[in-house]
This record gives structure tokens, sequence and C-alpha cells, in this order.
């Protein structure tokens, strides 16, 4: 029992000097920062819609056809040598240099047509950088990591994802590149799962990366990138671990799981519902609290819209569904349940659609998919969730888009072989995020320049996304308070029909101000128009 | 649409809408009580055969487009006896006379290495909405509706079919045939059984293979259940079906049908009136919030913990166990002095060089890496004082390590407390949630034991981490369970080195209190109590206070190990580091290498962070070959191989459960010894 006794009697000693000890402020864990920290400004209005893409006429993509003339080791070139993307194909791509020269025009007679100003004329100019990780005289390299074996969605991931940064950086190096440099993915990293702490560790590590993308499903690597300083761009599906870290940007942010939100409750009485169920699965805290967000916004806005009310509510659901749903489905149909927003992976919406078939009201209740923007997974089920509408979180494949980087976007990603698919259009958003902040950062970059000249920007990726506004969206939102909220709230949405997405918004997106949460009818809006 | 019904006609309903789930409950465990009657092995790796015939059904018909006979054929009738052979061959032969909790931990680590196995292989993922398509033509699409007030299915009615099928069948084979007979005198004492004229490897074979058939069949009719196909499905099955077998005490197949079932119908009926009751009665809402998705494991605890026959339930075990031999003292108590001289200035020595090569070489991944050796290593001690001391099997570790990092998060988050006082209180707290849970856990024992804690692990997985003052609720939601590192006067512990070092100085504290206690009053007593409980009591040792002392101090130890592995990661992760089915790695790898010493917990550690990037990837032979490009194409493996490789070792631990490594240095030491024995003869 001394052996006992003494072990207690150091372990107490050990408490009390525990007790005296302090927190480290500094790290990624030290309390986070406050939303007061973040500037409430509004940011100068950059955007990429703005940035004369490479290709505004983009020609059938030859990846290896064109490989514009790079610097050599020997021969580094200088800012006057920089290399001189193919002639042809950088005059149909580039918007054409304003002609300085030319005095301008004194009368009004005429209607002066100004020709597009490229924000960025040295967008080739080649400057020699010693030191910055990545980057060589020929090359821009970053890595890739995303979750790729041992995903339990089952949906591609990392391989998709992959090849939307490829199919940018080809579209790009096809140009000229950037700064007289191709872009190259110089890693790429399956994190299996479980690894993605330590293959970010592994980037961090080798710093032969100028940037690193992630697309995985357990973000455990972003907190060590961010604080590495390298710029990270993310499939932003854990706004957890993106939000208060200033190198991490997305293609979306969720700035507020639990505000209520105008889309829902619009497109319910857009349906013609009356009555609408809430699920979501109680084991994700994001899927319960969005469930219970959502329930708030019918209450909210339910009587603006014609009298919606919520008629059933269930965030308690088991993940996977292994009980199946058919007394929630049987309560649905008893409280007269017309209209389902579930906060649920697809294939938990597949059981759900099943179960909904099975008790003979699939042709009666119209759901709402968060997750399901997967042609093929609709394609195989056969017409089961025809009806349905889709939330989607970029402009759908399905509209028509005069944003240069959707043309180019659907040329270049088929042409890899990969499908017009969420991943791929995350993959090519991001990429051409990391090309922007190159771009805003000038000819002479290293990581933090980069970091520091997109948090000073709003970025909209040609219009195929909510613009963010990068110099206060890193910071969480607060129901009720909109410094750091969208500039806009805006919904998009598919409906699908026949196993397949259908359009039926006279827009891409249909927003609110986001300067309040008072109802007031949607604009129909294009961000690329 | 159909209105809302009486009572009655709800209550109907819910039990035919859970007739389906509760038949696949039911399927699962008979399968578990066909494989423990002829086997003796509560196989809880029959997920993982279920899976594999289920994977290689979908990718033959599926992918392949063979027909569904042939795919079925080929999956549950020739893949699945073939496993149900070989394993049975290759490791339970061999280990029809070791205890229960030996079985259960070979079959725990099949059930982390065969489906990687599989995957690895046969080169298969899930895929999203691909859904397995039913042997019954049109299984999913054709409604029956006998009674106008549920519809079934073609697949669900064939799986009830088969359930009820399967259940006079096995009783028939058991009651009324000589193999029947045959196959559970084997289990009972095979030795005694080829005394009777029985060829007791024959027939073990083929009970092996009709379970795994079982397994296979059961397998491939649970699957379009499914909408992608994951292992760790096929293994929460397990866990659920777990509850239904033990109604039939696992030997009793009717009893299992009918414990599958009522597992269906009750989570089917609660699903049916709580929500309802709940919106009258707010009371009623926290209840239905938290019982509605743990309700299967609810229902396992408190069959094993209320149910008192069950512990009271005899394993099965050879009369002839007596003539064994005892398990050998530990390599290190009969060492020469000299090899213990020359072992210790290696271990010195190999410790200075890796450390100055880590100090002044390691960069920020070798850091983190080894860090989290020293981490895990803290946590696997808190195995070798529950599996290696007490001799028990707790399969709540990571939920103990999970309350250690919780904690520190909720204290920093909501007072602004020192890390370290809050990692010190974590293992307070998982001590004392230890110490509660081993007061009715620890009456069961042996298996039971191990599957209580697997429920309460799945409980606090379900229910517990959903609370905001455990897993931190919306604030965890806005900003995730990020945790500061320490500080102390001037040392700052957000620098990786300092971090290193704190974290080798807990080690080295535990592995003190942990010698100390093997040692000790406490450790003796617990080594009494694995030679025999009977005689320890009988000279007034208290079984139960020394086991929850072992139960409450391996949950602390844990509990500060996860607080220690948040602070390294500066978020608790809980997802990544603590999930129930990650932490059944954490014993598979420390059983595998040594459960009963504290190097065996060191190296379990070690090769947890760095068996990945040394070995499979190549880092290692990369450094030795001086460069990457040497390396074979073969490299890198997959980390996924970590599981195969060191679940296979678990299985070793049946034969040698001291570990595979402690098994290796015993039999060095014995020649070292005999040869430097030798050697002294010789002399003059």
């Amino acid at each position: 029992m001394f052996r006992v006794r003494r072990t207690i009697a150091v372990l107490g000693a050990a408490v009390v000097l525990a007790a005296a000890c302090g927190n480290s402020p500094s790290g990624d864990g030290a309390a986070p920062t406050p939303d007061t920290a973040a500037p409430t400004t509004a940011a100068p209005v950059t955007t990429a819609a703005d940035v004369p893409e490479p290709d505004a006429v983009v020609e059938a993509p030859e990846p290896d056809a064109s490989e514009p003339d790079e610097p050599t080791a020997d021969e580094p070139a200088t800012t006057e040598e920089a290399p001189e993307p193919a002639a042809d194909e950088l005059d149909a791509a580039e918007a054409p240099e304003p002609e300085t020269d030319d005095p301008a025009p004194t009368t009004t007679t005429e209607p002066v047509v100004e020709e597009p100003v490229d924000p960025y004329p040295h967008r080739h100019d080649f400057v020699p950088l010693d030191g910055v990780p990545g980057v060589t005289v020929d090359e821009i390299r970053v890595a890739v990591i995303g979750t790729g074996k041992n995903n339990i969605l089952g949906t591609c991931i990392l391989p998709c994802f992959h090849t939307g940064i490829q199919a940018y950086f080809d579209y790009v190096n096809d140009a000229g590149g950037v700064y007289g440099r191709r872009l190259v993915i110089g890693e790429l990293l399956d994190d299996e799962l479980g690894f993605n702490q330590q293959r970010s560790l592994e980037v961090i590590d080798g710093n032969n990366s100028l940037a690193a993308f992630q697309a995985t499903l357990l973000p455990s690597g972003w907190g060590p990138l961010n604080d590495a300083g390298i710029p990270t761009f993310t499939w932003n599906i854990h706004s957890a671990d993106s939000v208060n870290r200033d190198a991490i940007f997305g293609s979306f942010v969720i700035g507020c799981a639990g505000c209520t939100q105008r889309g829902l409750p619009w497109l319910a009485a857009h349906a013609g519902a009356g009555r609408v169920a809430l699920l979501g699965y109680g084991v994700s805290e994001t899927s319960k609290v969005n469930t219970q967000a959502s329930a708030d916004s019918i209450r909210l806005y339910g009587a603006d819209v014609g009298g919606l009310e919520v008629a059933y509510v269930n965030d308690d659901l088991a993940f996977g569904l292994p009980n199946g749903i058919g007394p929630e489905v049987t309560q649905m149909i008893d409280a007269g349940v017309d209209f389902i927003a579930a906060s649920m992976d697809l294939n938990g919406m597949l059981t759900l659609a099943q179960e909904l078939e099975r008790q003979g009201v699939r042709d009666q209740i119209t759901m709402l998919h968060p997750n399901t923007y997967d042609v093929d997974f609709v394609a195989a089920a056969g017409g089961l969730l025809d009806g349905d509408y889709v939330l989607v979180l970029f402009v759908p494949f399905e509209y028509q888009s005069s944003s240069p980087l959707r043309h180019a976007y659907d040329q270049w990603v088929p042409a890899h072989g990969g499908p017009t698919a969420e991943q791929t259009m995350a993959g090519w958003i991001n990429a051409d995020m990391l090309v922007t902040g190159l771009l805003e950062a000038g000819p002479e970059f290293d990581r933090q320049a980069i970091i520091d000249s997109l948090n000073r920007i709003t970025y909209g990726a040609g219009g195929l996304i909510n613009p963010i506004d990068w110099t206060r969206q890193h910071t969480a939102v607060v129901p009720g308070v909109f410094d750091h909220a969208y500039a806009q709230e805006c919904v998009s949405y598919v409906r699908v029909e026949q196993g397949s997405f259908v359009t039926f918004l006279p827009e891409p997106w249909m927003c609110w101000p986001g300067d309040t949460d008072a109802w007031s009818e949607p604009t129909p809006t294009d961000f690329a128009g | 649409m159909s209105g809302a019904g009486g009572f009655f006609e709800d209550l109907f309903r819910g039990l035919l809408q859970g007739t389906p789930p509760g038949a696949v409950y039911a399927l699962v465990a008979l399968g578990f009580v066909l494989t423990y009657k002829t086997s003796g092995v509560f196989n809880l790796a029959f997920g993982a055969q279920a899976y594999i015939s289920a994977a290689m059904y979908f990718k033959a018909h599926t992918l392949w487009g063979w027909p569904k006979w042939a795919a079925l054929v080929v999956s549950a009738f020739v893949l699945a006896p073939l496993i149900g052979l070989v394993l049975e061959r290759l490791i339970f032969r061999h280990l029809r006379t070791a205890s229960a909790v030996s079985k259960l931990v070979v079959a725990l680590g099949l059930s982390v290495a065969l489906p990687e196995l599989f995957n690895q292989a046969a080169r298969f993922t899930a895929v999203a909405g691909r859904q397995i398509t039913g042997i019954i033509p049109d299984g999913a699409s054709v409604f029956y509706d006998p009674f106008g007030v549920y519809r079934f299915n073609r697949d669900e009615l064939a799986m009830m079919a088969v359930a009820l099928a399967a259940t006079l069948l096995l009783a028939a084979l058991f009651r009324f045939t000589m193999i029947g007979l045959a196959m559970r005198a084997v289990v009972e004492s095979p030795r005694m059984t080829e005394l009777s004229g029985i060829n007791a490897d024959r027939t073990s074979a083929f009970a092996w293979a009709l379970s795994s058939t079982f397994a296979g069949l059961a397998g491939v009719l649970i699957a379009p259940r499914f909408n992608s196909l994951l292992s760790t499905d096929f293994f929460t099955l397990v866990v659920i079906a777990v509850a239904a077998a033990a109604v039939g005490k696992l030997v009793s197949l009717p009893r299992a049908l009918l414990g599958g079932l009522g597992l269906g119908w009750l989570i089917a009926v609660f699903n049916t009136f709580l929500p309802r009751w709940s919106g009258d009665h707010t009371w009623l809402r926290p209840f239905q919030e938290n019982l509605t998705p743990s309700l299967p494991f609810v229902v396992l605890f408190a069959i094993l913990v209320l149910w008192r026959a069950i512990g009271r339930e005899r394993e099965a075990s050879d009369p002839l166990s007596g003539v064994d031999p005892p398990p050998p003292a530990l390599a290190a108590l009969a060492r020469h002095p000299k090899l213990t001289l020359f072992t210790r200035l290696f271990g010195v020595g190999f410790i200075a060089v890796v450390g100055s090569v880590v100090w002044f070489r390691a960069g920020v991944l070798w850091m983190h890496l080894v860090t989290t050796a020293v981490i895990m290593a803290v946590i696997y001690l808190s195995v070798t004082v529950i599996t290696g001391m007490a001799g028990q099997i707790s399969l709540c570790q990571g939920t103990f390590a999970a309350i250690g990092g919780f904690t520190i998060f909720q204290m920093a988050d909501r007072f602004n407390m020192s890390v370290l006082a809050a990692a010190l209180l974590g293992a307070g707290v998982a001590a004392a949630v230890g110490a509660v849970l081993s007061l009715p856990v620890l009456r069961l024992g042996g298996v039971w034991l191990a599957i209580a804690t697997l429920a309460f692990a799945f409980f606090f997985d379900a229910v517990m981490v959903k609370f905001s003052w455990v897993g931190g609720g919306t604030t965890a939601l806005l900003t995730g369970t990020r945790v500061p590192r320490p500080l102390v006067g001037p040392i700052d512990f957000a620098s990786d080195r300092a971090f290193l070092v704190l974290a080798v100085v807990v080690l080295v504290i535990v592995s003190v209190v942990v010698i100390q206690l093997r040692e000790g009053t406490v450790g003796r007593t617990l080594t009494a109590l694995r030679g025999s409980e009977v005689a320890a009591a009988s000279i007034g040792i208290s079984a139960a206070r020394a086991r929850i002392i072992a139960f409450a101090v391996s949950a602390a130890i844990a509990g500060l190990g996860g607080a220690l592995l948040s602070m390294h990661q500066q978020n608790v992760n809980y997802s990544t580091n603590f999930g129930p089915v990650n932490a059944l790695f954490w014993l598979v790898i420390v059983v595998a290498l040594g459960a009963r010493t504290v190097e065996g917990a060191i190296q379990a550690g070690a090769a947890f962070a760095l068996f990945e990037p040394l070995i499979l990837k190549g880092d290692l032979l990369a450094w030795i070959l001086r460069g990457e490009d040497h390396l074979p194409g073969l490299l890198p493996i997959s980390g996924s191989w970590r599981l195969v490789l060191f679940g296979m070792m678990a299985i070793q631990f049946a034969r040698h459960p001291e570990g595979l490594v402690e098994h290796g240095k015993r039999r060095a030491s014995a020649r070292i010894n005999r040869w430097l024995e030798a050697r002294e003869g010789a002399a003059p």
C-alpha cells in the first residue's frame, strides 16, 4: 500500500504543479479569435469574375500539344525574357491589352466602347525567386491531399478533386502558365481516411509545395497547414476546421449551420408544399443543428411564403439508417407531410426514398437533397428520385452560364476523363483560387503573399459561386449578426426528372440581402452575367 | 396516404416495420450462435466473413455481370466455406483448448484483418448508391402487403424465410444428427471426443465450413439493406446482434431468432411512439433524443448487466485443460545477469542514439510521429494494466481516452484552465467513469465483460459525444474541438521539441506507476486472481476491489494519454482518434506485440505511429539505400496493410498471450542464457 500512497502523493503534487501552469498563447489550438477581431469593412471589389481568363475563346484542349517555351535552369529568364505562350492561343485566350498610347476620345458624339482591362498584365512576367518552397525557374508545385481509399461515403472524392485541379492546371499551362512557370501537382497523397494530419505534415516537412489542396472526410491536417503558413484550398465541408484560419480557403463557406435561411421555405413553397418534415442524423452535430435551423426557417418564414408549417422534425436518426426508416415515414404520412428536407448523405436519402416508395407515397412527397448532386447516383436510382430538388453550391452544370471559367471546365475536365461532378468542380475552382491568389500577389510572390492577397479580395470564381469576401468570411457567423455573412444569401437548386437533373430557376441563383434576415422576395441572380 | 390509425393499428404496423431489421439481427445472431456452438469461439469476425461474401457477390454480379446464381454460389458456397476451412486449419485448430478470452482476441484480430485483406486483394471499395441486388428477381421493387398495413419486398421476405428455416434446420441438426452431437462434443473437449473415436479435426473443419457458409449467406441476404458496402457496418451489426444471441445465452437458436426479432420490434415501437409522446410530454424528449440512436447498445448493455444468468454462464472449457502447463514467466525475469546488463546498456544506447537523431535531425513530420508514438505508448499502458495485469479485455479504452481529450477541451474552452491541470482532471474523470462502469460489468468477466465495454463505447459514441458539455455541441460545430498546448513558466510547449520532452516525461512517470503497480500489492493480487480466483478468495483477496482499482487506473492512464494526444494534435479529433471501431485496433496491436510489459506498450506505440511511414511507405529502406529512387516498385504500400499485419499478429495471442515480441525475447534469452552458462561452465 505504501507504493500506492507514494504514487498518489506524487500525482497529487503533479496536480498542484499543473494547476499553476498556463496555456500556450501560440499555436492553432489557442483560444479562437473572437468575431470582432476580423475586419468588418467591405473588401475591395476585386473578383475573379473580373479576371480575363486565359480562354475567352477556348480551343479544344490539347494539354500536351502546346507546351510554352520555358526558361531553363541554366538560362533563368528575366522579366524581359518571359516565355511567350503560343501566340495564337494566347491571343484568343487573353483579353486584349488596352491600347494606352491612343488618346482618349474627346468628343461624345459616338458611344465609347471600353476595351476590357486585364487587371493582371504581369501574369507572364518572370522574376527569379529564391527560397520560395515549391517554386523553381519553370514550375510552381503544389500538393493534393484527399480521401481515396477507405472512403466511407463511396463517392468519388480524391480522384475527381485531383482531376479538376489537373485539368485547370493544364488549361492555364496551355496558355503560358503563371509568371513563366508551369503549374504542377508535385505531391498526390491519399490520406486513407485516417492519415490526413500525417500527410499534411509530410507536405510541411518536405517543403516542396507552394500550396496545398485538400478534399478529405477527416480534416485533421488543416490546422498544421494553416499554422505552417501554407495556403490551403479545400472542399470545405468542414466549417469548424476552416473557421478562424486565414490560410484555409474553400469554394464555399458554411458560415453558420444554425442560422435560419430563406432558400428552404422559398423552395418548399415553390414546390407547392404545405407541411414540411425535417430530418437529420443524431450522431452528426452538423446534421442535427442544420435540421433545427431548417425547422426554425420554416417557422420564421412559413407565413411569408403562403402558410408553410413544420409538420415533423426528427434529428435523431442513426447514421446509415441501419434500422430502416419505416416508423418515421409512417409518422410523416400521418402528419400530412408533403415536403421533406433532410440533412443526410446521399445513401441515406436513397434509403428514405425507398421507404417512401414502399409506403406508397413517393409521388406525393417531394424531397430536398443536400448532398446528392451526382449524375451517376441519380441515374442509378432509376427514377426513384424524380420530382426531388437538389441543393448545389456552385452554378449547376445544367444552367447555361456565360462564365468563361465554366466554358473552360466543360472542355478541359472531360478531356481529362473526369466527370462533370461536384468534386471535379471543387478542384477546378480551388485551382482557380490559387491562380487568382498568385496573380493578386504579383510576380514576386511567396506563400504569405498569396494568403494576404486572397484575404484582401472577394473571390467569385468567374461567377460560378456566390462570391466569398475573404476579408471577413474566415470568421464564423453568429445568428442575427451579419458581419461575417455572405453579402447575399443565395441558393441554387436543380430538379430531378427522369433520372437526371434539370433547371427550373430563371437564373442559377436566388438571392436575398445578406445584411438582414427579414423576408423579401428573392432576386434571380447570375454572378457571371 | 394513410391516415393516423388507432393505438393497436400503430402498434401492429410498428411490429411489422421492425420485422425486416429484426430478421437481419436474427440472421446474424443465428450465425453467431452457430459459430459458438460449433467452435466455442465468440466470433466477432462473423461480420467480417459476412462482409467478404457480400462484397464478393457485389463484385461478381454488379461489377462483372455474372448471373445471380453464379455469384451466390461463388461468394456464399465456395469462398465462405473456404475461408472457414482456412481459419480452422491455420488458426482455430490450435486453439481448441485456449480460453474464451484468447479466442475472442483472435476473432478481434481477424475482424480487423480480414476485410482489409479482401479489400486490398480484390481492390474493392465502396461505391455510393451501387446497392447489391438481392438474390430474388425484382427483390427490392416487388412488394407484398399480407395484412394491408405494411408492405414487404421480396428480399425481406426471403431473408425472413431463411432466418426461420435456418433456425429449424440447425436446431434439428444439433438435436437429431450425429454430426451435430459431434460438433458440440468437440467444442466441449476435443481430446475426450477423440478418445470416443471421433475425428475432432474433421468435425471441427466441417463446423467451421458450415458456420462460414452461413456467414456468407447472411452477408449476401443482408447486403441489399445497405446503400454502400462497408465492413464497419457489418461489424456494428454483429455488436447489435450479440444482444440477440445473448438472449439465447449463445447456445439457443430459437431464442436467438426471437432475440433478433424482438430487438427489431423494440426499436420500431420506440421509433413509432416515443416521438409522438414526447411532443405532448416534454420530459420524454431527452429520452427520445438520446435513447433512439443508441437503443441497440443500451439493450445489449442492459441484458449483460441486469440479466444475472449471463454472469453465471460458465464458458465452455476443456476438462483436461488442467494438464496444460501454466504460462511461462516474463523473459526479463529469467535472464542471465550478464544478458540483463547487456540488454540495459543496449537499451540506453539505443534510446540515446534514436533520441539524438530525433532531437537534432527530425523535421516537423518525424517530430510529430515520434511524439505520437510516445503518447500512444502512454495510452497502451492502460491496456497493459487491464489486459496484461488483470487479464480482462476492455474494448472501451478509446472512450476513456476521449474523456481525457474532451475534458481538457471543455476546461480550456469554458474556464481557460491550464491544460496540464485539465489533463490530470481528465484522467481523474476517466478513472471515475472506469470505476463506476466496472461495478456492474466486472461480475461478468471474460468475453461478456469485453462485449459490455464495447457496448459502452458505442453508447458513448452515439449519445454522450452529442452533449455540449462533452463534445462541445454548437461550439464545436463553429470552431471545432481545438485545444491549446501548455505553458509552464518560461517553457512554451507550443514548440514540438518541448512537447516531445513533456510526452516522454509523462511516459516515464506512467511507466514507473505501472511497474510499481505490477510489483505492488495490487499487481500481485491480480496475478493471484489470474492464477485461481477461488484460491485467491480463500486467502482473503477481494477480487472485486483489485479489479476495480485496475479498471480505474487503466481508465486514468487512457484518459491522460487521450488528453496528451489532444494537446499534441491541438484538437480532440474524436472521429479520427477515439471512435469505438478505431480503438479496437489499439487492443489488437498491443496484444500482438506484448500486453504484459511496459516495453510491449512502447513497442506497440512505436508500431502504431512509425510502422506505416518507416516500413510500408519505405522511408527506412530509402534511408538505407540512400534515396527513394532505389526503392522497389512495390513501395509505398497502403497504410491499410497495417490493419492486416497486426490483425494477423493478434491471432498469435492465444498461443503466446505475452505477445510476439516478448515470445521472441524469451526464446532468444533462453538460447543466450544457455550459451552463457555453457561458457561459464567451460571456464576454468
